[in-house]
């Protein structure tokens, strides 16, 4: 589930992204925005209908993962052992590639969608102006006709 | 609950395949121009950054129940994994 709200706010965040980049007026960029906006709530309405549900609680506090209690090897203080400390061969092979999707998800999402996907809109846009412009000149292209002495 | 859980991420993404099938026919007519008016350049940014920014705590929820399952693989496999 959590894979799939993840997949899920991407998916929102690209549409966005799309939406806003050639919208000429200030109301569709706000109604876009606000549908969307909308939209990724809708999991959030149903939640809060369901009343006196166990998981419900559960997942809404943001659940944190139990942790052992360890002695660190260097220093013989009491620490909480951390993920990276279990061995990878004692996972089961689901959670081998659980553990790999998990890693590859936040990789992208700390390290690109979070402090630059916001400010793809305004490269899009240019983007979008000079392949439209691009596009408009090859259609010139194929309307003139290549040999204008075939006129005649 | 799962399948509840399921089924409602399944209408937010039947949701937003329709908008994106709305954006890929070009539903609306829209020129693929760019746009010069300023106003429109301060709305669009703010808008982006606090969709961004509404959606983060949704990632990060979902990131939190991912990292959950990975370090509690007892509770949701029989025996334990």
């Amino acid at each position: 589930m959590g894979l799939i709200q993840v997949l899920m706010a991407l998916f929102c965040e690209c549409i966005n992204i799309s939406l806003l980049t050639y919208q000429h007026t200030t109301d569709h960029c706000i109604i876009h925005f606000v549908a969307l906006e909308v939209i990724m709530d809708v999991s959030n309405f149903y939640a809060e209908a369901m009343m006196e549900n166990k998981l419900k609680e559960f997942v809404a506090e943001a659940p944190k993962p139990h942790r052992d209690m360890i002695e660190d090897p260097v220093t013989g203080e009491k620490r909480y052992k951390k993920g990276s400390e279990q061995k990878f061969g004692d996972r089961s092979c689901f959670h081998k590639l659980a553990r790999i999707v998990y890693k590859l998800t936040r990789c992208l999402y700390v390290g690109i969608v979070f402090y630059f996907v916001p400010f793809s809109t305004l490269f899009m846009q240019f983007g979008y102006s000079i392949s439209a412009g691009e596009k408009k000149a090859l259609e010139e292209a194929a309307a003139k006709p290549t040999h204008p002495e075939l006129l005649f | 609950m799962l399948y509840t859980a399921i089924c409602v991420q399944g209408i937010v993404f039947v949701m937003l395949a329709c908008m994106s099938y709305g954006i890929y026919i070009n539903e609306e007519g829209q020129t693929y121009e760019f746009s010069h008016s300023f106003t429109v350049f301060f709305v669009k940014l703010p808008c982006t950054i606090a969709l961004h920014l509404l959606l983060y705590p949704e990632v990060a929820v979902g990131l939190d129940i991912m990292k959950f399952a990975n370090q509690n693989p007892g509770q949701f496999v029989r025996n334990g994994s």
